[in-house]
């Protein structure tokens, strides 16, 4: 089957900084795809390039199989919600959303009809006479998103809408938009810094460092098994853990999150808490190994600074000296240092798929 | 406009163009140069062919005399007091017109009763056109009587021969110049204030420096380059000064755009030296120019 | 009632007087004009107060002189001049807009060294030129040339208007299915309409006032700065309070009805950036 959006070898640079390097991706109709990375690497210049803003220095962009690099974005059937949602500030919010549509020569009752319909779908109905400057960021957020999806475009390119909310409506606002992209049953291609919606809404993710794709899975793939070390600290409320691997070979390291360590006084490692943060039912602990290394660990009761603290590692992924995760151990099963035993709820995540090889 | 772009290579993989990456000249460079080119082909054609072509001129003449002909000429027709002429008026104009919009401006970031109606006051003479305003001054400063005249006999004092001595006339011309062109430098310097936070002033009282100084070490610093924009603007309008002493006091004392002027008409059209002159001109805007820049690149 | 503070009697003196220094040529203006010439231009020491009021001085200019056709020049070019601004000054500030800032600085330069070249120097070899393009005494050569004193100055105007605009919506628009022109002219201009105003009427205004280029290029058929000029050196003093007056009205009308474009905000342009 064609792939809806295709992007190959994608390169981009501006002067010498490096935005996009070879980046090569393929989004089934219907995928929810994310793109996460830090703020200033590239993710929107990656999106505007699917949108034809900007032209890649080298690569090919394929929608529906129609190569479309070099293609106006009117040429290309693409929708886009920006991130401060780019309303026309000389259009109230009817003529917005209908905006796309006149372009497309509607005729006048196909264009009110469309959008009634969408109005009703996203609560809008009892503001499409307002101006768009007199609305909440909420209602301007479901305008840019309403005329995005009036028409039926091939790809739909998000970049970070959601991130001008505030906190308590953001949250809604993703559920929501969960929602009608599966009503839709559409391709959304969304943009964002924040690995909390990558995590709600993607059906898969692309990390994007410097440029570079890094992984490209599932969430729960990237949090349990990063591609690279950049992507175990980047993905997770706390960086990944490392320490050298008592069987590998030189600079490479075993990698785990607090939740693959179970606290356990006969534990075959000791550490000693630094610092202890209280988040709710779980203790994060800063502590120090023997080795002098810095790990976080996770705890049900309370450890003070200066307590020794005794563990075992009940999972973990291997990064070579290039920072790049390796195979498990030759023995194949990983460096595990005995059975799993929950000690929290939140401990279910490490009941996930034990690491494989690809 | 997409068609003239090389046709891009089948899946992208290829190397770029390199003609196109030599120039830096992507899609998104080019498309807005095509926007901007009708304007610089006009420019072009109207301001630099014609500025070229006036120097040449003025290097022709019909007597197969020496090379320079008609600059000697010009030395003959007081071109050195017209030089002078309008050097006086330029520094004298400017001076006035900073000072004036200078106060003009503080007082318009003071409230006060009145305020709205001062304000359109202070810009009216914006609405009159360069010879209306030279008219009006004309009937105030003519050589014999008119309005001055009639207050300084009013208050018993003698007549004074406004247009003649040429020290006289270069008074009025700036003064007449300055009523005008005042307006535009009180808006210049007005938005320059509002761009100045009051509690750089609050702070300053605090520490105890009065209205004086708080004018030397905070209004004018901060101004600089707003006055720089005003002295520009204004410098060169004031090098082409023409309409205003031409109607209020003729072509006696000459300044440079007058003697072009002179030389231009029609019943004596002697292009080669009004070329000459033009090209004077353009000497001394062109290095009017370069003082300000090679100022302006010191002091940032 | 509390009594004035010292400072404030200051401001209040030195308002009165700064208005009535302002205000003094426009009143001699209007006593000229509206007061019988043996009170005003006839006497040798006029008086400053008017003694007696008469439209006469303005009905015999109006029937003597021919003040149709200079009127009509002067809006025919002011017009064509503020039209040309946009026509060239839009596309060209859009484009500007939208270049690397080093080149579009590198740009706005060269424009506005036309701005700077002296009226002067440009008309007197263009003049000859004209009369073989049979531009000389029209009203379209005229334009042309006061076109070159404006079209930087609206260019920056009209820079500052679209630099306002972020270029987000530019995208959308472009996503949304416009073309390159129905981007610019539906959605930009619609937005850049404040500075596009205040360019128009900075242009048509600098054409209205223009003398210099007028005098040489229009003997024939000339623009009322022009005719004022005429009359000044031919001794017609009261016909000329009479174009000054014509001349001054529809610049008051317009500053007036059009005000709020006329602030600090919209000419400072690109300045912002």
């Amino acid at each position: 089957m064609t792939p809806r959006l295709e992007l190959r070898g994608i390169t981009k640079r501006y002067g010498k900084r490096v935005v996009a390097q070879d980046v090569g991706l393929s989004l089934r109709a219907g995928e929810f795809f994310v793109i996460l990375g830090p703020s200033g690497e590239g993710k929107s210049t990656l999106l505007r390039m699917v949108a034809g803003i900007e032209t890649p220095d080298a690569g090919s962009i394929l929608i529906d199989g129609r190569e479309v690099t070099h293609l106006p974005p009117n040429k290309r059937n693409v929708s886009m919600v920006f991130q401060n949602y780019a309303l026309y500030p000389n259009m109230n919010v009817y003529r917005n959303i209908a905006f796309p549509l006149k372009m497309q020569f509607f005729p006048p009752e196909e264009i009110a009809a469309k959008i009634q319909a969408i109005a009703k779908t996203l609560g809008i109905t009892d503001i499409l006479q307002s101006s768009v400057n007199r609305i909440s960021g909420g209602q301007q957020q479901r305008v840019a998103l309403a005329r995005a999806i009036v028409r039926s475009p091939s790809v739909f390119l998000l970049d970070e809408p959601l991130s001008n909310l505030d906190a308590r409506v953001r949250f809604t606002a993703r559920a929501e938009l969960k929602k009608i992209q599966q009503e839709l049953g559409q391709t959304f291609f969304y943009v964002t810094h924040d690995q909390k919606e990558a995590e709600a809404l993607s059906d898969r993710t692309g990390v994007l460092h410097q440029g570079r794709l890094e992984q490209v899975s599932t969430f729960e793939v990237l949090y349990n098994e990063p591609e690279t070390r950049w992507v175990g600290d980047f993905v997770g409320d706390v960086p990944m853990n490392y320490l050298p691997d008592p069987e590998g070979g030189v600079g490479e390291e075993i990698g785990f999150r607090p939740e693959w360590v179970v606290l356990d006084s006969a534990g075959p490692r000791s550490a000693m808490v630094e610092l202890s943060e209280n988040l709710g039912e779980t203790h994060y602990l800063v502590c120090v190994t023997p080795e002098g290394k810095k790990i976080i660990l996770r705890s049900v009761v309370r450890h003070g600074p200066g307590e020794t603290v005794r563990f075992r590692i009940v999972r973990a992924q291997r990064y070579g000296p290039d920072g790049r995760r390796m195979p498990p151990s030759p023995s194949g099963e990983g460096p595990v240092e005995g059975p799993l035993a929950l000690t929290t709820k939140a401990d279910a995540r490490a009941q996930g798929p034990p690491p494989t090889v690809p | 406009m997409g068609s003239s772009s090389p046709a891009p290579v089948p899946g992208g993989r290829g190397p770029p163009n390199p003609f196109r990456h030599r120039l830096h000249l992507s899609r998104e460079t080019w498309v807005p140069l095509a926007f901007i080119l009708p304007s610089l082909a006009y420019i072009g054609y109207f301001a630099f062919y014609p500025s070229v072509d006036v120097v040449w001129l003025s290097f022709q003449t019909p007597h197969p005399a020496a090379f320079g002909y008609n600059y000697a000429t010009l030395v003959q027709l007081g071109v050195w007091n017209a030089i002078e002429n309008t050097v006086v008026v330029t520094v004298g104009a400017l001076t006035i017109q900073l000072v004036a919009g200078m106060a003009i401006a503080t007082i318009l970031t003071k409230e006060f009763r009145g305020k709205g109606v001062f304000s359109s006051i202070a810009i009216l003479p914006i609405g009159f056109a360069t010879v209306v305003a030279a008219f009006a001054f004309s009937l105030i400063f003519p050589a014999v009587g008119g309005y001055a005249n009639s207050a300084l006999v009013g208050f018993g004092l003698p007549p004074v021969d406004w247009i003649h001595p040429s020290a006289q006339a270069l008074v009025t011309i700036m003064l007449a110049d300055s009523w005008k062109n005042t307006p535009l430098v009180t808006i210049i310097l007005l938005a320059g204030m509002t761009t100045i936070p009051r509690s750089l002033y609050q702070a300053a009282a605090v520490d105890g420096a009065g209205p004086v100084r708080r004018l030397f070490y905070i209004t004018l610093p901060n101004l600089k380059r707003f006055i720089a924009i005003t002295l520009i603007i204004r410098g060169i309008s004031e090098f082409n000064i023409f309409a205003l002493p031409l109607v209020l006091v003729g072509s006696y004392p000459p300044l440079l755009t007058v003697l072009v002027y002179n030389l231009y008409s029609p019943t004596y059209p002697a292009i080669y030296q009004a070329s000459a002159a033009a090209s004077v001109l353009l000497a001394f805007v062109a290095v009017f120019i370069a003082i300000v820049i090679v100022m302006g690149g010191t002091r940032r | 009632m509390k009594p004035l503070r010292p400072a404030r009697i200051t401001l209040y003196v030195a308002v009165a007087l700064l208005a009535v220094i302002i205000l003094y040529p426009i009143y001699i203006l209007f006593l000229v004009a509206f007061s019988p010439a043996h009170f005003t231009l006839d006497a040798l020491y006029p008086p400053q107060l008017p003694h007696a009021f008469t439209l006469q001085n303005l009905t015999t200019a109006l029937q003597s002189y021919n003040l149709i056709d200079p009127l009509f020049q002067s809006l025919q070019v002011a017009f064509l001049v503020a039209f040309i601004a946009l026509g060239l000054g839009i596309p060209a500030a859009y484009g500007l807009s939208r270049l690397p800032p080093g080149l579009a600085y590198g740009i706005t330069t060269v424009l506005f060294v036309a701005n700077i070249l002296p009226a002067l120097t440009i008309v007197v070899p263009i003049a000859a030129e004209f009369i073989s393009l049979g531009l000389y005494d029209t009203a379209v050569g005229l334009a042309l040339l006061q076109e070159l004193v404006v079209l930087p100055l609206a260019v920056f105007i009209l820079l500052g208007a679209f630099q306002s605009i972020p270029r987000e919506i530019e995208y959308q628009a472009r996503v949304d299915g416009a073309g390159l022109a129905r981007t610019l002219f539906g959605t930009l201009v619609p937005l850049a309409k404040a500075g596009i105003i205040a360019a128009f009427l900075l242009s048509w205004m600098f054409s209205w006032d223009e003398f210099t280029f007028a005098v040489i290029l229009v003997p024939i058929h000339p623009t009322l700065p022009v005719v004022i000029y005429d009359n000044i050196t031919r001794g017609n003093l009261l016909a000329t309070t009479a174009f000054a007056i014509v001349m001054t009205i529809p610049v008051i009308l317009l500053t007036v009805v059009l005000q709020k474009y006329l602030k600090g905000e919209e000419l400072a342009g690109g300045l912002k950036g």
